[in-house]
């Protein structure tokens, strides 16, 4: 009993502040603190390139241009709607790196700032004043729209 | 981890492979326009910078200048011959004689339906 119990500590304290990769499908609903956020690829791609848009509440929020995308959101494993969202937009396909960028929903209006196009995302942690972005063994902070090397996070208390 | 440096076979069926068939690679990286809360952000890679990703700036530069200083001539050539060159399918035949040879990249773009544009 010991033991299971201590496995169960030992998880949730190694599992703390890790936040889970989402594919993005064709048509995808986040709930967001502004309210909803809808992803829906196009059907036709036109000269502009638009691959996926991207609405809020329904209005024009945001445009992909690449064949897929990936998000993290910063509600993982809670209920909550999410804050921030960190969206890889793949522009060169599967085998190049994505342009990546943040929305912020917090902020009125919500803004959606460019982080990299140099990373390959593997990890994500939140803070309340940046975001940490792991990527080829390396910890990056993306705050207050500036990318900084940081170093690696503790495990705990993430 | 996806190298910065990857295969052309990668970066061809990868998505600008789309704007190779279709000869919309532009010199230059692509960004959106800046509004509100939306400053610039990358949205296609351009010939440069596919270019110097596979070879490195200096290689890349010198192909330029070869081409008359055009980033999308040099990475179309290089790219070309690359493949040309480099993928033989009758180094995988049982009998490679009995294959016909096979067409240059820029013909095969063209068979597909693509455009090969004119410098």
């Amino acid at each position: 009993m010991f033991k299971l119990s201590l496995v169960t500590v030992l998880l949730a304290v190694y599992c703390a502040g890790t936040y889970a990769q989402t594919s993005g499908g064709d048509h995808n609903t986040i709930q967001t603190v502004a309210g909803t956020l809808s992803v829906s690829k196009v059907q036709r791609v036109q000269k502009d390139g638009i691959t996926f848009n991207a609405s809020l509440n329904g209005t024009n929020f945001d445009q992909l241009y690449g064949s897929h995308y990936t998000y993290y959101t910063d509600a993982d494993r809670t209920n909550k709607p999410a804050a921030r969202i960190v969206l890889e937009d793949f522009i060169g396909g599967f085998s190049d790196l994505p342009s990546v960028m943040l929305y912020d929903f917090r902020k009125i209006p919500p803004v959606a700032l460019p982080i990299s196009d140099k990373l390959d995302i593997d990890d994500i942690r939140w803070t309340d004043s940046s975001v940490l972005l792991s990527a080829d063994g390396n910890w990056y902070s993306f705050s207050g729209n500036r990318l900084s090397r940081v170093k690696a996070p503790e495990k705990a208390g993430q | 981890m996806v190298s910065e440096r990857k295969c052309c076979i990668c970066r061809i069926i990868s998505g600008d492979a789309n704007r190779y068939l279709a000869g919309t690679i532009a010199s230059d990286d692509t960004y959106t326009p800046a509004r509100p809360g939306h400053p610039p952000r990358l949205i296609a890679r351009g010939a440069k910078s596919l270019l110097t990703g596979q070879i490195g700036s200096a290689a890349a530069g010198r192909l330029a200048t070869q081409n008359g200083n055009n980033y999308v001539k040099a990475h179309r050539s290089w790219l070309s011959s690359l493949i040309d060159n480099g993928v033989n399918f009758k180094n995988f035949a049982c009998d490679p004689t009995k294959l016909d040879n096979v067409r240059t990249l820029p013909d095969l773009v063209t068979a597909v339906g693509g455009t090969n544009p004119t410098f």
